[in-house]
C-alpha cells in the first residue's frame, strides 16, 4: 500500500521537482552538491569560507564584481539556494539568509544545533522550501570518533523563514551529502549506502530504497537522474520510477 | 602514556600561532601545507582526460559533468548518455576545490584567487579572468581553518604556493595555532 501510494505522492509534487531539472537544462546557472561553497544565483555569486560570505555580481559573467562581504559565524560547511533564501550549514547550525534587490544575503533565521559546541561535525543543507534536511556526522575515524558520535539527520521546518523549528531527528550511521527532489530526499550515509526516503511526512519518513552496497559521500538530483558520489566511484540512477530505481552507469575512480 | 602527559602539558603553555622549538622529540597529528609551484601554480591548461584518482566536489549543467580532482583540477565528463559518461577534457588548475557556472563561465579558485574560464568551446578552454586574492590569503602563512592548538608543519615560501592542507603525522613540528 505504501509503495503504492509513493508514486502517486511523487507525481502530485512533479512542479516542485522539475525545478531542479529546469535548472540543470535551460537556466543559465548549473546545479552543485551539497557540499558547494560556491554558487550562482542569477546574475549573482555567493562564496563561502569558514567565516564568512562575499556576494559577487555577474552582470558581466566575465567580470564577477564584489558587491557585498559579510561574517556569517565558525566553521561555515556549505551553502544551498531556493527561491531566493540561502540555507548556510556550519557545524554550529544552520544560517538562513534572504537575498536582497541588491544581491546582498541579509540574515533572517538561525537556529543552533542542539548539541554543544561540537567541532568534529560536519553539516550540509539542503531545503525544499517548507523543511530543511541537515545531516550531522562524525569523523568515524576521527579524533572525535571515539566520545562524540552524533550522526543524524535533522528536518526543521522553515516555512516561516524567520523562525526554523525542529521537527525530526533521524539517527543514520555517518550521513554526509543529501539531497531533494519534490518527496523524495537523497541522503548519502557513508558505507551505510545511499538512502532514499519519502519525506512527505517528516515526523514519519519513510525509507523507499536503499543501495547499502556502496559507500557514498554526495548526489545531485537532476529530475529523474541521480549522480552519486562516493570515494572509488561515481554512480547514476534512475529514479523515474520510484518502484524501480535502478543503477545506470558506474565510473571507477583509477586507484 | 608518557606522550599522552607531554601533549597535554604543551596544550597549556601555548596559546596561539607561534613557532616553538621542543626540547625533545614528539610524533604528534596535525596538518601539512600542499604546494603547488611557485612559477606554474597559475597556469590553467586543458588536457586530454584523465583517470579520477581523487574524487572532490560534483557541479552539473547541460548534460556535462564537472568532477573536482581536489587541488588539482576539473574533469569534463559529457553525460549526454547517463548510460555511457564519457571524459572529454582535464582541465589543471593548481588549487582548485570548488566551482560554479554561469552561462559557459566556469568559475574555479586557484589557490587565492578565483579564476574565470570560457568552457563554451572544450577544444580551445580560455581563461578569461583572474580575480586575485578572493580567497583569504592567510593559509599561506598558516592553516586558519584550523582549531587553536593544532600543531602544523611551517609553511616554506620558497616551496611554492600553499593550495590546501592535509592532516599527517608530524615529527617535532615547529608551528601551531
Amino acid at each position: 500500500m505504501l509503495l503504492l501510494a509513493v508514486p502517486m505522492l511523487f507525481v502530485g509534487c512533479s512542479k516542485d521537482s522539475l525545478r531542479t531539472g529546469e535548472d540543470a537544462g535551460t537556466s543559465s546557472n548549473g546545479v552543485a552538491g551539497s557540499y558547494a561553497r560556491i554558487l550562482t544565483v542569477g546574475d549573482f555569486m555567493y562564496i563561502v569560507d569558514n567565516t564568512s560570505i562575499q556576494t559577487y555580481s555577474l552582470a558581466d559573467a566575465t567580470t564577477p564584481s564584489k558587491v557585498d562581504d559579510q561574517e556569517i559565524g565558525q566553521n561555515i560547511e556549505s551553502i544551498f539556494h531556493l527561491d531566493g533564501k540561502l540555507f548556510i550549514g556550519s557545524n554550529l547550525g544552520m544560517y538562513l539568509y534572504a537575498i536582497s534587490a541588491d544581491g546582498s544575503p541579509e540574515q533572517v533565521g538561525q537556529v543552533q544545533h542542539d548539541i554543544l559546541f561540537n567541532p568534529c561535525t560536519s553539516d550540509p543543507v539542503v531545503s525544499d522550501g517548507d523543511y530543511a534536511y541537515v545531516t550531522l556526522n562524525t569523523d568515524l575515524n576521527g579524533p572525535c570518533g571515539q566520545t562524540s558520535l552524533v550522526n543524524q539527520l535533522s528536518i526543521y521546518n522553515v516555512q516561516n523563514i524567520n523562525n526554523p523549528t525542529l521537527v525530526a531527528e533521524y539517527e543514520m550511521y555517518n550521513p554526509k551529502g543529501v539531497g531533494v527532489d519534490g518527496d523524495i530526499l537523497f541522503l548519502c550515509d557513508n558505507e551505510a549506502g545511499l538512502k532514499i526516503f519519502n519525506v512527505a511526512n517528516p515526523t514519519n519518513i519513510q525509507m523507499i530504497a536503499h543501495f547499502d552496497d556502496i559507500t557514498t559521500y554526495d548526489v545531485i538530483p537532476l529530475n529523474g537522474l541521480l549522480l552519486v558520489v562516493g570515494p572509488r566511484n561515481l554512480y547514476q540512477f534512475d529514479y523515474t520510477d520510484l518502484d524501480n530505481i535502478h543503477k545506470v552507469s558506474e565510473m571507477v575512480i583509477a586507484s | 602514556m608518557k606522550k599522552v602527559f607531554f601533549l597535554l602539558a604543551t596544550v597549556i603553555v601555548f596559546t596561539s600561532c607561534d613557532r616553538e622549538v621542543f626540547d625533545r622529540e614528539f610524533e604528534v597529528e596535525g596538518l601539512q601545507p600542499i604546494y603547488a609551484p611557485a612559477n606554474t601554480w597559475n597556469q590553467i591548461t586543458a588536457e586530454d582526460p584523465q583517470p579520477i584518482q581523487q574524487l572532490g566536489k560534483i557541479y552539473y549543467k547541460d548534460n556535462f559533468m564537472y568532477v573536482v580532482e581536489r587541488l588539482k583540477g576539473i574533469h569534463v565528463i559529457d553525460n549526454t548518455d547517463p548510460t555511457t559518461p564519457t571524459p572529454v577534457k582535464f582541465i589543471k588548475v593548481a588549487g582548485a576545490k570548488d566551482i560554479a557556472m554561469k552561462n559557459n563561465y566556469l568559475y574555479t579558485d586557484n589557490a587565492t584567487d578565483m579564476v574565470v574560464l570560457d568552457v563554451s568551446n572544450l577544444e580551445d578552454i580560455k581563461v578569461v579572468n583572474r580575480i586575485d586574492g578572493i580567497y583569504d590569503e592567510s593559509q599561506q602563512a598558516y592553516p586558519e581553518f584550523a582549531e587553536e592548538g593544532t600543531f602544523f608543519e611551517c609553511v616554506d615560501a620558497s616551496r611554492g604556493v600553499v593550495v590546501g592542507w592535509q592532516s599527517v603525522m608530524l615529527s617535532s613540528p615547529e608551528c601551531r595555532r
